[in-house]
């Protein structure tokens, strides 16, 4: 009946707080041991003096790939030659896998940045450097691919797949067939589009529409490319590299593209076209690498020499939709492959192409200039 | 709407109706809350409603103040129909059971709550809070929380609370419930004085009998949603309607039996061998012989006398023997098994220092007037009774 | 007391808070004084965030209260109000409706509201995503009932607070049930007799004594609404960035820890600075 007075929030139950043996002293004291030892905990750090014996090797592989990225036999067929069994997780941007390998310790044997961020991690020192007697198949490579500019000697890795990144839409949708970096700015695609959340491919697509190198580093250049690509927010509907379902559903009718995503739309929307921008694009590589410290490196050799025999990496291919950097596997590739200009482009559309240039410090001078784009 | 208002008493006339509960009924799906229920209360009475629990007193209240409508019937406050009127429109405040003050708010601020809320200027608002809290004699207490105040405190906060917008009626729901018998008292009696000095009606709800009849100028008794009486606590007290009012009001013993032959203005009841039970032929109502009867008398009018002392004609004559005797300090209780096998109970009270109580298994005879019988109904009336005050009988 | 049952006491005391201090430490302090730390260091390519020669660098924060900003800042708050008032405008009549009338559904209907946090977030997000998209149930059924199905619900700001508000409602609904059901009705009975309106005894009855659940209910929806990037990110687009994002940003593309981590140390004493503003003039008592 007199429950008037239960106005005040009643405060913590657990102990006594009003009883004398209580006060802010003591409370604050506790806080303070705790948090030395905390610190301490921590400052102990996670260092366990690694110990690699050189022993063998547990039959065990840890992979860490891009989603969607692997034939459904790969795995399956690799386990059944070497009894080797993998474990398979996936990322989805290249900033994360870095994120994760600069902790350290990952845990993983096998990883498949791009070229760019290859040339990161080398210089970060996060990757071993392959025993290439151990990858005898490496032969089987183009030439293109055996002394790239990212990775000269395929010191450190091993191409998985490469592609080219340029526009994805729907024809009929937007009612004419575009050819160009311009195509972005069509008022049929207004709010139905979207750019690539990746500072460089914004950057270098913005490059190439306002007519300059992609991979210019000059102030102005950079300028002018940040204000187009402000400009081009203002039609876009979103800035994601999530575009693959929407593409397929029509939430989106033109995106900024990776080729072999817009491959595995098309294969279930048929309407979808990839296309190649006659004022060039970027191609990049995938490459397979061995972070430092992996626990199975041995066994991620084994993986790698797999991977460029001709009849796999064919397999891969056909079911991804990439380019294949394997000579030898091209006669096994789908011709619906093989002969699309756009899946195999020909020598005149491949000296269009170019590759992110790694550019040092000034790389901070598009990320600036992009979380401007981003805050505009 | 046939307007079935009984006919006022007589001596009431001077003072207008202030609240007018005219053929009233209120359902709470099955049940029957409040039955046909019509009643008058005047300006400036004690008036009090008391039942037991689930009667119906505390609904007729609420539909009073406002907090429910009526099913049927009317209620004139002051004159006016309420019916549709808001509780806050009502020219009417309450006391409630459980105190309801605002736990956030000060004492001081918890009775300005009215005054505020109806745009009374600061200085009215002071001077009124000030006086209201003086005379419930909680002045020196205006800033403390009610949660810092005891229960009879928060109670007279409540009261100042409400009386303090000096309303037209207030309204009271057994206000004392929550509080040890000794602060009651003292409460009830406060109640009173603080009631005479405002001056405003109170109509007050109770079960408790004892606070009923003190504290009343009038009081209704209720039952299952009727009327049972109506009138002076007084009345209700030695002349009870019906047997439910004798029962619940104060201890009565009751007798039931046939009318065996007139005698004068009394009829002579069937009895035990030396028992007389004579009864006034009052309210123009004979009974014939051969009629039952049930008749009444309370505990303080028996008196008990030694067998074989002479006894008056014209009183009422029980003999029994003693069951039980109860020393209550203030006096001692008998009870009697009667030669005809009734149980009743007798009080007296103790004006000597009492050497000589009684033995349980004693013989014993009751004497009283025959003035205090009262004939019972069943059943309280269909128009509820009320009891003019006594008139000299002409003997 | 005897010394040694002090003592005794005092252990016990100190058992008892170890688990909780342990866990604040761990997951507050640290990571708290990390990102202050990195909030006075140098960007970096290779190592995101340097301090050479143990120079403190201070330029980060004024990089972040860098005026282009604003917009986005501004943008965030609002998103956080709007989502604030409405958990309030739906949360409130909610949590009332289950405290007074619950009965003994009381519990089974909390329960209801708390079931969608057993689903991901983020599935919940993409539920809405569904329902607003272009061919989504929204659209559908507008159109099936002749309002039209071409309307553009994703992408919008509007988007973004509905899904906020989803998201969020809980927060508001359980301390305002804490705090209601804990409430004497008949104080609404009290103020209505006393000559108080129904408005007035809702803002100074009802409304004032459930306050320590109001308060904690605004506090628990708005903060983290500021801090939220995914639910804009999912239901909004490219115009619709929060601060959020942007400090996400800079760990990311925008490979300037140092600033994202100044961002986050500003945006985190502007939260503090706004809760003791709010709990000062709300009341002491409320808090």
């Amino acid at each position: 009946m007199t429950d008037e007075h239960e106005s005040k929030v009643d405060v913590a139950f657990l102990w006594d707080l009003s009883s004398p043996q209580w006060s802010r002293r003591r409370f604050l004291q506790t806080m303070a041991f705790m948090g030395a030892a905390g610190f301490l905990g921590v400052g102990c750090g996670s260092d366990d003096g690694d110990d690699k014996s050189a022993g063998p090797e547990a039959k065990q592989l840890n992979f860490y790939n891009w989603t969607d990225y692997i034939a459904e036999d790969t795995i399956p067929g690799f386990t059944k030659k070497t009894g080797i069994k993998v474990t398979y997780d996936n990322y989805s941007s290249n900033d994360d896998l870095f994120a994760k390998l600069r902790q350290g310790s990952a845990g993983y044997d096998l990883i498949v940045p791009t070229d760019n961020f290859v040339v990161k991690m080398i210089e970060a020192d996060l990757l071993e450097p392959l025993d290439l007697g151990m990858i005898p198949n490496r032969k089987n490579l183009d030439a293109r691919f055996q002394d790239a500019d990212y990775d000269p000697g395929n010191k450190y890795s091993i191409p998985w797949q490469w592609g080219t990144t340029g526009i994805g839409y729907d024809p009929e949708e937007v009612g004419e067939e575009v050819d160009d970096w311009d195509a972005l700015m069509l008022p049929s695609v207004r709010n139905r589009s979207s750019f690539l959340d990746e500072a460089r491919d914004a950057f270098g697509m913005a490059l190439y529409a306002v007519g300059m190198d992609p991979n210019s580093t000059d102030e102005a250049d950079i300028e002018e490319a940040q204000k187009y690509l402000i400009s081009l927010k203002k039609q876009v509907k979103q800035i994601t590299s999530d575009y693959q379902d929407p593409l397929k559903s029509g939430g989106l009718i033109m995106a900024q593209a990776y080729s072999g995503d817009v491959f595995q739309v098309q294969a279930e929307n048929e309407s979808v076209r990839y296309v190649i921008p006659k004022s060039g694009a970027f191609q990049w590589v995938d490459a397979a690498c061995v972070p430092k410290g992996a626990e199975h490196p041995k066994n991620a050799h084994a993986f790698l020499n797999y991977i460029l025999e001709p009849k796999v990496g064919a397999a891969l291919t056909n079911y991804v939709q990439y380019g294949t950097p394997n000579k030898a596997a091209l006669p096994f590739v789908d011709p619906e492959v093989k002969d699309d200009p756009l899946k195999t482009p020909p020598e005149d559309i491949l000296s269009k192409l170019v590759f992110q240039a790694p550019l040092g410090e000034k790389e901070l001078v598009i990320a600036d200039a992009w979380t401007k784009v981003k805050t505009s | 709407m046939e307007d079935r208002t009984p006919a006022p008493a007589q001596d009431e006339g001077e003072a207008p109706v202030e609240v007018g509960i005219s053929d009233v009924v209120k359902r709470f799906g099955d049940t029957l809350a409040v039955d046909h229920v019509s009643l008058e209360v005047r300006r400036g009475e004690f008036f009090s409603f008391l039942g037991p629990s689930g009667c119906g007193k505390t609904t007729t209240l609420r539909l009073i103040a406002g907090f429910e409508e009526v099913d049927s019937g009317r209620i004139m406050l002051s004159g006016e129909n309420i019916e549709g009127v808001p509780p806050y429109r009502r020219n009417a405040n309450t006391v409630f059971q459980s105190y309801a003050l605002f736990p956030h708010l000060s004492v001081w601020s918890n009775v300005a709550f009215g005054l505020r809320r109806k745009k009374r200027p600061k200085e009215e608002v002071r001077e009124r809070v000030g006086r209201y809290l003086e005379l419930v004699e909680l002045t020196g207490l205006e800033q403390r929380r009610p949660g810092q105040l005891s229960g009879g405190q928060q109670q007279r906060v409540a009261l100042a609370r409400a009386l303090v917008n000096e309303p037209a009626v207030l309204l009271l729901d057994e206000p004392l419930g929550a509080l040890d018998l000794k602060l009651r008292k003292q409460m009830q009696l406060e109640l009173m004085r603080i009631q005479r000095e405002v001056g405003i009606t109170f109509v007050y709800v109770t079960h408790d009998q004892e606070e009923a009849l003190v504290m009343s100028d009038r009081l209704v008794v209720m039952r299952a949603g009727r009327i049972e009486q109506i009138g002076h606590p007084e009345d209700v007290y030695e002349r009870p309607a019906t047997r439910f009012v004798a029962g619940f009001i104060g201890t009565s013993n009751i007798f039931e039996a046939r009318v065996r032959d007139r005698v004068g203005e009394y009829m002579l009841l069937e009895g035990a061998e030396d028992d007389r039970i004579l009864v006034p032929v009052r309210d123009g109502a004979p009974f014939s012989l051969g009629d039952k009867v049930a008749v009444t008398v309370r505990p303080e009018k028996l008196i008990m006398v030694d067998e074989g002392e002479p006894i008056g004609e014209h009183l009422c004559s029980v003999g029994g023997t003693i069951v039980e005797v109860v020393y209550q300090g203030v006096s001692t209780q008998h009870i009697v098994r009667t030669n005809a096998g009734d149980t009743i109970v007798a009080f007296r009270q103790n004006t000597e220092r009492v050497r000589d109580a009684g033995v349980p298994g004693t013989p014993t005879r009751l004497v009283w007037d025959p003035q205090h019988n009262v004939v019972l109904a069943e059943e309280a009336p269909s128009a509820p009774s009320t009891t003019e005050p006594e008139k000299e009988l002409v003997s | 007391m005897t010394r040694r049952r002090k003592l005794r006491d005092g252990a016990k005391a100190h058992g008892l808070l170890a688990p909780t201090t342990a866990w604040l430490v761990a997951f507050l302090l640290i990571p708290l004084v990390i990102i202050i730390w990195y909030s006075v260091g140098t960007r970096g390519i290779i190592d995101p965030v340097r301090h050479p020669g143990g120079k403190l660098n201070w330029s980060n924060y004024g990089d972040a209260l860098n005026p282009s900003f604003l917009p986005i800042f501004l943008r965030t708050v609002a998103y956080a109000a709007l989502t604030t008032v409405g958990c309030l405008a739906i949360g409130f009549p909610l949590a009332y409706a289950i405290a007074r009338f619950g009965g003994r559904w009381k519990n089974l209907l909390l329960g209801l509201v708390i079931l969608p946090f057993w689903t991901s977030y983020l599935v919940r997000m993409y539920a809405w995503r569904f329902i607003l998209d272009d061919n989504g149930l929204a659209n559908t059924v507008l159109g099936a009932v002749g309002l039209g199905s071409e309307h553009r619900f994703t992408n919008t700001h509007w988007a973004v607070v509905v899904g906020l508000v989803y998201g969020f409602l809980p927060f508001m609904v359980l301390p305002l049930y804490a705090s209601l059901e804990r409430m004497d009705f008949r104080l609404i009975e009290a103020a209505y007799d006393l000559g108080s309106e129904r408005m007035s005894t809702f803002l100074r009855v009802t409304l004032r004594t459930s306050l320590p659940g109001v308060v904690a209910g605004v506090l628990l929806v708005f903060i983290p609404a500021l801090g939220d990037f995914v639910t804009p990110q999912l239901l909004g687009g490219s115009r619709t960035q929060t601060f959020g994002s942007t400090i996400q940003d800079q760990f990311g593309q925008g490979q300037n820890w140092p600033l994202g981590s100044a961002m986050a140390v500003l945006l985190m004493s502007f939260i503090l600075i706004g809760v003791f503003i709010y709990a000062w003039r709300v009341g002491e008592d409320a808090l």
